[in-house]
């Protein structure tokens, strides 16, 4: 068994899917969300808080979600932190592009409210068997 | 001729009337002749008698013969011409004055058989051998018989008809054969016979090199003389000083012995073939120079050169020069009337006139007229415009000097039909050298004609086509040379034809591209096959990238090596860019609707799965319902801008108030402005301008300003709307006090999904499609819109509507 999925950092400029993702996840109850609206406020919380996994939309003002994934993977200590991106920019070859920045999954918006839970949390435990 | 009837015996008769008794005549003794019933009698008679000066006056040489051949009385014209005096000779045996030859013939014919007339070659001491004519007459010398001989020299007589039978023979020799070789060998011949002459030169005046040339050689059989040939044939180019006497003075020249002349040019050769005597004569031509006859010798040539010799030349030169004219004449024709005849292009000659002499069959193929019809016929005949004398222009222009070659020009065939000949003309002359007309040369190329036309009409369409064509086309060899470039390759790169052609395609390619073009271009190569739909970034005389699709075909030469490719490469640099942006549409368009969609959704999906309080369930109720919102004013808007694009949103002009359109819009924003306490001001009062639009329109502009101005206002802020009127143009501001416009985000405002454009940057929410549809519907009423903005402090937009035109009166404009 690998690390439990604790901490779940979602930054996201959209406030109302704020409010969906953070009722799905309930699901969880050792779960702690914290709840970032920009790329850069995310820099900022990732040190203090520490997440096991980052949940990045893509489309946000000033400073985007591939912005924020760069900036984030030069940090030594959020080098290894996975990041999924959870996004409606959602072309083929906008997913390819994720991947290939170096993203462990992609969620596609608008997502299924009754298997997002698990969709995030076999998510982590394929990462966390990849790791081992 | 005389008869030889017994050339055996020469010697003096010695039969028994030699022993008869004649008296010795003197000079004192005197002739009498008694005329009988049938003969004369002659008897001895005093000097003074009439008859003896009958006979001493005679021109004759008279001689009265014993028949022992005595010589009994002799005039003084008789010892003349036998150059012996009286004294010595009477008593003689007269045969010791005839020619050892003639002598049995003078006893048996003349003295026995009593023949009247005949030639005698007589010995003379001082004159040596010449012929005479006797006559002789039976008559009485001193109670004998005797015989009367009357003797006249007609050595002169014999060379005259010498001359005159050789040239007869020459000519009739001249007469009957055509060919040169043969007919002087039969010449010198007859000149060897008759004047001793062994070697005969012929030579020909050439009128266009001014020289003489050797034509013919021809000497007796015997003979070798292949030094003398040899040199004779290598003299033409001097030939003219060796003549020059001959040629300058038109007379005869000789040379007694060539041996010893130094100065003449041959003498060593001369020497060495053992020729000495040496004649020249010129011939005519038409009365001009034609040439020059050598005649050579073993013999000095020591004859007399009087009248009778220098006519007998003249004559010889006369049928020379004739005869020669006319070989020339008949092999010249003979050579033309053989081309004429194997010629399939058509051949005519014409007089100085340009009247038709000859006429080929392949003219009469090509013209359609027989030699019947166009001998003797002008030549303009044949020309398309009769008028133009054509024909007779060409003859000036040949005679002028003129080349004239491949001549491309229409001509009249017998049915009437204009038909395309290439002609060239050249001048004739005669044997002498004498312009005498024209040779035409003609091929017909009505069909090459007609076929270059159509080639060149092909050439034009297919050039048409090139230019026409928006691609670039080009021709490339083998290692990628450019060998052609139609005129797009400016276009296309900027660089003109000229500044392409020779230059290597690589030259014009993105620097990043070309190893891998490259490798691909030695593939090509190597498969020698062309390529479809390649894609290769080429880069602009102005430095700009230029996206070309490249097609093109391999090109062979006839033995299958390829020779390098042809294609075509098409610009497609906005096509791709058009590409791109539809491309980043699409994905936002994709975002924008699946941004709401996923709010309405997690919210209707949890509301129906999940237990929940009341708040909560309140609270997503409100999301799906605010997105649903959203999301339906995306599809207006995206229909809108559809409508827009394609021409389908109809504009209802009329006169309207802009104040009207503007109170409205500000009382609907304030509504929503209210929720974050933001308060939206008119600058009043807000003035009364009228202007020909589209009320709803409009409004939708002013609710897309204002709503903008409250979204990027901060909270508690304000909004101030002010209408004016500036020059023509009736304007409204809307000023916010929010974070101003991004630098970068300035030029792209008034684009579609300008605040969701590529680089994924969002301002606030909104469709984003506002401002463009806004900028639309302006643009639409002759108006602008455009903004201010200084970025943290605010922005400003403003919309300028023409005022109406009455308006503009009031206003004094």
């Amino acid at each position: 068994m690998g690390k439990e999925l604790k901490k779940i950092l979602y930054v996201d400029d959209e406030e109302d899917i704020h409010v969906i993702v953070r009722f799905c996840l309930e699901e969880l109850p050792n779960l702690e969300l914290r709840s970032v609206y920009s790329g850069e406020e995310a820099i900022k919380t990732a040190i203090e808080f520490q997440p096991d996994l980052i949940l990045l939309d893509v489309m946000m003002p000033n400073m985007d979600g591939i912005s924020t994934f760069q900036a984030l993977k030069l940090m030594p200590s959020f080098a290894h932190v996975p990041i999924v991106f959870l996004t409606a920019k959602a072309q083929k070859n906008e997913i390819e592009e994720y991947f290939k920045y170096g993203a462990i999954d992609v969620i596609l918006k608008p997502f299924d409210t009754n298997t997002f839970t698990q969709n995030v949390q076999s998510i982590w435990r394929r990462y966390q068997q990849q790791r081992v | 001729m005389k008869e030889r009837e017994n050339q055996g015996d020469i010697a003096p008769s010695s039969g028994s009337e030699q022993n008869r008794d004649v008296p010795v005549c003197g000079d004192d003794d005197g002739l009498v002749i008694k005329e009988s019933k049938d003969s004369r009698l002659f008897s001895q008679i005093s000097s003074d008698h009439s008859y003896q000066v009958f006979f001493e006056n005679m021109n004759e040489g008279a001689v009265i013969l014993s028949y022992d051949n005595r010589i009994l009385y002799g005039n003084r014209s008789f010892f003349d011409l036998i150059g012996e005096p009286s004294k010595g000779a009477i008593g003689k045996s007269i045969l010791n004055f005839i020619k050892e030859v003639d002598r049995s013939y003078f006893i048996d014919c003349i003295m026995k058989k009593k023949k009247k007339k005949s030639e005698l070659v007589v010995s003379s001491k001082k004159k040596g051998d010449f012929t005479v004519f006797a006559s002789a007459f039976e008559g009485v010398w001193d109670k004998s018989e005797a015989l009367c001989l009357l003797l006249t020299d007609i050595t002169e007589l014999k060379r005259a008809q010498s001359f005159i039978e050789t040239s007869e023979s020459v000519a009739r020799v001249l007469s009957g054969v055509s060919n040169l070789e043969v007919a002087s060998k039969s010449i010198i011949n007859l000149l060897q016979s008759h004047l001793g002459w062994e070697v005969m030169i012929i030579w020909l005046w050439n009128q266009e090199r001014q020289q003489l040339q050797c034509f013919e050689i021809a000497h007796i059989q015997e003979m070798d003389i292949s030094a003398f040939e040899a040199a004779t044939r290598a003299m033409e180019i001097k030939a003219k000083q060796a003549f020059s006497h001959v040629c300058l003075s038109d007379r005869p020249v000789w040379i007694k012995d060539v041996t010893e002349e130094y100065g003449f040019i041959r003498r060593n050769e001369a020497i060495h073939d053992g020729l000495r005597g040496a004649l020249a004569f010129p011939f005519n031509q038409n009365d001009r120079f034609g040439g020059v006859v050598e005649l050579f010798r073993r013999l000095p040539f020591e004859e007399k050169v009087d009248n009778q010799m220098l006519e007998f030349i003249s004559a010889i030169g006369i049928a020379l020069g004739r005869y020669i004219q006319r070989l020339f004449n008949d092999q010249t024709s003979q050579e033309i009337v053989r081309t004429f005849t194997l010629a399939r292009n058509s051949y005519f000659t014409t007089n100085k006139e340009g009247v038709i002499l000859n006429w080929s069959s392949g003219a009469e193929r090509i013209y359609g007229w027989t030699a019947k019809e166009m001998v003797g016929s002008p030549a303009y005949k044949l020309s398309p415009d009769k008028k133009s004398g054509k024909p007779s222009l060409i003859i000036e222009k040949l005679f002028s000097g003129q080349a004239i070659e491949h001549v491309e020009s229409q001509r009249l065939r017998k049915d009437g039909m204009l038909i395309w000949v290439k002609s060239s003309y050249a001048r004739t002359y005669d044997f002498f050298g004498n312009l005498s007309g024209l040779i035409a040369v003609e091929e017909e190329i009505t069909n090459e004609k007609e076929l270059l036309d159509r080639l060149l009409l092909c050439e034009v369409k297919f050039n048409s086509f090139i230019e026409i064509t928006g691609d670039w086309i080009w021709e490339l060899d083998a290692e990628a040379n450019i060998l052609f470039s139609n005129i797009k390759g400016y276009t296309i790169l900027g660089y003109r034809s000229d500044e392409i052609v020779g230059r290597n395609l690589f030259d014009f390619i993105l620097f990043e591209e070309k190893e891998k073009i490259k490798k691909q271009f030695e593939d090509f190569v190597e498969k020698k096959e062309g390529w479809r739909n390649l894609l290769i970034i080429f880069v602009h005389k102005n430095g700009s990238n230029r996206c070309l699709e490249n097609n093109a075909k391999a090109l062979f030469s006839i033995n299958g090596e390829l020779l390098g490719f042809r294609g075509a490469s098409r610009d497609i640099t906005e096509s791709k860019n058009l590409e791109k942006i539809k491309n980043e549409f699409v994905s936002i368009m994709s975002h924008e609707l699946r941004t709401p969609l996923t709010s309405i959704c997690g919210a209707l999906s949890l509301l129906i799965n999940r237990e929940m309080s009341p708040e909560r369930r309140e609270q997503l109720m409100a999301i799906a319902n605010k997105n649903s919102t959203r999301l339906a004013n995306l599809i207006n808007d995206i229909t809108d801008i559809e409508k827009l694009k394609l021409g389908k949103i109809k504009f209802d002009f009329k006169k309207i108030n802009l104040r009207d359109v503007v109170l409205e819009a500000v009382l609907t924003a304030r509504v929503i402005a209210n929720k974050t306490e933001i308060k939206i001001m008119t600058v009043d009062p807000l003035p009364l301008i009228e202007v020909n639009g589209d009320y709803w329109r409009l409004l939708q502009v002013m609710n897309n300003l204002l709503s903008n101005a409250v979204k990027f206002s901060p909270s508690q802020g304000s909004v101030i709307v002010l209408m004016e009127i500036v020059g023509s143009m009736g304007r409204v501001s809307v000023k916010d006090f929010g974070p101003g416009i991004p630098k970068d985000f300035q030029t792209k405002i008034f684009q579609s999904f300008a605040q969701a454009d590529s680089s994924a940057k969002r301002a606030a929410e909104g469709t984003g499609l506002g401002l463009y549809i806004s900028k639309y519907i302006i643009d639409e009423h002759g108006g602008a819109i455009q903004f201010e903005t200084q970025e943290g402090k605010g922005t400003t937009f403003s919309i300028d509507i023409p005022l109406l035109p009455d308006l503009k009166q009031e206003k004094g404009i």
